[in-house]
């Protein structure tokens, strides 16, 4: 195994009823839960209590524990700076003055901006759920049985493939450059900004070169094997009702969340 | 170990005894123009094991990749069985030569181990049963079923190499092509590989530079130079003929101790 | 020294900043952005199947893999921070839009599934925003300026660093509007913001565009699609 792929995979392996549903269940059941989270209207705060519950539970069951999944949940900054000045540009009864600058958040836009924050966190985490507790391979062999076109599958399952060996060979050609980036005290290192973006693109262009010769090659040995430009999948046992069940209840919880909380 | 050549093929529609492969004034240039077969001729009977020698660019791989139609000579003729390659008989004869790439990572391009075991059977159009039936032979074959769901990407290089011969054992091709199987591996990944190839009950030839790995389980040896064969003879007579091997680019082997006879 | 972790960290990390998490977009606009992905992608698959047929699956899984890795080639900025580019332009302008697209739909994809980079509810915004705008916007800069620079070599990369530039503009506009749309920000304070940052990053992609595309004609000239064969051989073996 190499350095590279335990960096990039997040897979966490454990024994537990999530690791062990199938794939082909847990994937649409996240996306639609998760649609269903991103519906949840602003302020609706009973709505988003309820939906955080089959995230603990999920915790749990799991055996990664709170930690685990808090750990996997940080929001990407540049949108939550990007919801933010809602706070201030929403109408509404001002509750907050911000010193010096002496803008004024209204209630209104902070009450959209921790809904748009809430849901969020709770998406993402949901997610994290299932990235850490379903490999890639059977994420993507998910992918068939949802009528995803052959050629789109073959070419993620080939992405996936030599990712890695194209990501190894990547970060050799980055150690290779940062051993000969030395400095020598009291000289100026490091060259233009203009210069060094072209030596990352040299790089760029040699590692495109190396992968179209090995695009080549791996053509020839499918073509050993009897590829005939039409991919072939080994097909599967069919999906256990009871896992179907059970993907379908989580949507159903979050979408009578939804439904519910809108009645009431 | 109970892989055997598949039933339906050419051994069998054949019965009068034609040579497994041979290879008649073969030339081939690549796009750039170099030449790197200039008229080869190659006999290999059914059942024989064959090391290619010679140094870098006598047309080893080059060789290997026109014996089951990935790269087409310009002249010359290639029989497998009997079988003349041309159009309408390529796919047929990728079923009768195995292929194993130089370097396992071009080879093994499938998400996980068994997947790409059972591309080959899948893609000849084997039902599922078969496919998956090989599938296991072979992987069970070189030690590596047991690591079936793996993605290639988590395995050793000596793994990877063990797994790139089960890809081509589970298409059930009498005859196995191998570039360069023990190189860039350690002394250990290359014993286990060389011991899997001498239980091999099939045709092989193999390009190597590894001359003890020739010694110890390949009873001919061929040596080419430039594009055509300049030795063909018992490995024992061309390991032995040191200004031969001196005039091409290879070590005789008694520098590192006496090859066993 | 530039670790594998750091390497790592670079590809998942969010860089130029416009993987929409879940949450952000309001579900009527995350789910017309997959309508719409699902459109595209299924005239891209037509088209690339009809003009790659054999070669298309092992051609864009590894070029998928090549963009991926090509984003980690990362350079120092300043102050610790590092520029990378997104691929989309370059993509096209050697696999021609189409098989562009598809490529950068994998990658795209990967992303948010591997690293949750960008939400999966998302996703189909994302890929239409970082993969098929940024692909099909740099393919038609570039192939409008092409033929009016006569061959000359430092236009023609001057060009393509432009192209680059204004396909993650577009995207950075593209990203503005989603999150306008969805009420989760004025579009007057996001659209110069996404926009202004993006001036800045979109710098970088094109330098790296036009020194790739450079280092490609020197040295393989034979691999760009004006000049690449339909059938190139097999590689060297």
């Amino acid at each position: 195994m190499t350095a590279f792929a335990a960096v990039v995979e997040r897979y966490a392996a454990r024994e537990s009823v999530l690791h062990r549903a199938d794939a082909r269940a847990k994937v649409p059941a996240v996306f639609l839960t998760v649609l269903a989270v991103t519906s949840t209207r602003e302020g609706d705060w009973l709505a988003l209590a309820l939906l955080v519950i089959p995230v603990v539970v999920g915790a749990y069951a799991s055996k990664l524990g709170p930690w685990f999944v808090l750990r996997r949940t940080f929001l990407a900054l540049p949108f939550v700076l990007a919801v933010l000045p809602l706070a201030f540009t929403r109408p509404g009864e001002t509750v907050l003055t911000l010193p010096v600058v002496g803008w004024t958040a209204s209630d209104d836009g902070l009450t959209a901006v921790a809904t748009i924050l809430a849901r969020s966190w709770i998406a993402v985490a949901i997610t994290a759920l299932l990235v850490s507790t379903t490999t890639v391979v059977e994420i993507l062999r998910a992918l068939r049985t949802f009528r995803v076109p052959r050629l789109l599958v073959a070419t993620i399952f080939f992405a996936y493939r030599y990712f890695f060996v194209i990501g190894e060979e990547a970060v050799r050609m980055l150690r290779a450059r940062d051993s000969r980036s030395a400095s020598i005290p009291g000289h100026r290192a490091g060259g233009t900004l203009r210069w060094r973006a072209r030596v990352a693109g040299y790089m760029v262009g040699s590692l495109f070169v190396r992968s179209l010769d090995r695009s080549e090659r791996v053509y020839a040995a499918m073509q050993a094997r009897g590829y005939a430009g039409e991919p072939q999948f080994l097909d599967h046992a069919p999906l256990p009702v009871r896992q179907g069940v059970g993907a379908a209840l989580v949507v159903a919880y979050a979408v009578a969340v939804q439904v519910g909380t809108r009645l009431a | 170990m109970t892989l055997r050549p598949s039933s339906d093929g050419a051994q069998a529609a054949h019965p009068v005894a034609h040579p497994a492969v041979e290879v008649e004034g073969l030339h081939f240039t690549y796009p750039d123009g170099t030449a790197s077969l200039r008229g080869m001729s190659l006999s290999v009977q059914p059942g024989e094991k064959v090391a290619l020698v010679g140094p870098n660019g006598a047309g080893k791989s080059t060789l290997l990749l026109t014996l089951n139609g990935i790269l087409r000579a310009q002249r010359g003729a290639v029989r497998v069985f009997g079988q003349t390659l041309d159009d309408s008989t390529v796919r047929a004869i990728r079923a009768q030569v195995g292929l194993l790439f130089s370097n396992p990572d071009d080879q093994l391009f499938s998400p996980t181990v068994f997947e790409d075991v059972a591309f080959g059977p899948l893609h000849m159009g084997l039902p599922r049963d078969e496919v998956l039936a090989r599938s296991r032979e072979a992987l069970a074959a070189v030690g590596m079923l047991e690591f079936a769901e793996r993605p290639p990407h988590r395995l050793s290089l000596g793994q990877k190499k063990r797994v790139a011969i089960a890809t081509v054992l589970s298409m059930g091709t009498p005859i196995l092509a191998l570039d360069e199987p023990s190189a860039n591996l350690d002394p250990m990944s290359r014993r286990e590989l060389i011991a899997l190839l001498a239980r091999l009950p099939l045709t092989i030839l193999v390009a190597t530079h590894d001359l003890a790995l020739v010694a110890d389980i390949l009873p001919r040896s061929v040596l080419l130079a430039e594009g055509s064969v300049v030795a063909d003879a018992p490995t024992m007579h061309v390991l032995n003929d040191s200004a031969l091997l001196g005039a091409h680019g290879l070590e005789p082997l008694s520098a590192h101790g006496h090859p066993h006879a | 020294m530039m670790s594998i972790t750091q390497a790592a960290i670079q590809v998942t990390s969010d860089g130029p900043g416009m993987h929409i998490p879940d949450g952000f977009v309001s579900a009527p606009v995350a789910a017309a952005g997959w309508v719409a992905m699902v459109g595209i992608l299924a005239v891209a698959v037509r088209v690339t199947n009809r003009e790659l047929n054999e070669k298309a699956v092992p051609l864009m899984g590894v070029m998928a893999a090549f963009i991926f890795a090509a984003q980690m080639m990362n350079f120092p900025v300043a102050g610790g921070t590092s520029g990378h580019m997104l691929g989309g332009a370059l993509a096209a302008i050697l696999l021609g839009p189409w098989a562009a697209m598809i490529v950068m739909t994998a990658v795209v994809g990967f992303k948010s599934v591997l690293f949750q980079d960008g939400g999966i509810a998302a996703l189909g915004l994302n890929v239409l925003n970082m993969g098929m705008l940024t692909a099909l916007v740099g393919y038609a800069s570039y192939r409008t300026a092409e033929p009016l620079l006569r061959g000359n070599r430092t236009a023609l990369l001057a060009s393509v660093s432009v192209a680059a530039w204004i396909s993650v503009e577009v995207a950075a506009v593209s990203t503005s509007l989603q999150l306008a749309v969805s009420g989760s920000s004025p579009l007057d304070v996001v659209l110069p913001a996404m926009v202004g940052v993006h001036a800045l990053i979109g710098v970088g992609e094109g330098l790296i565009t036009a020194a790739a595309l450079g280092f490609i004609m020197t040295t393989r000239a034979d691999l760009l699609p004006q000049r690449r064969p339909a059938s190139s051989s097999t590689g060297r073996g």
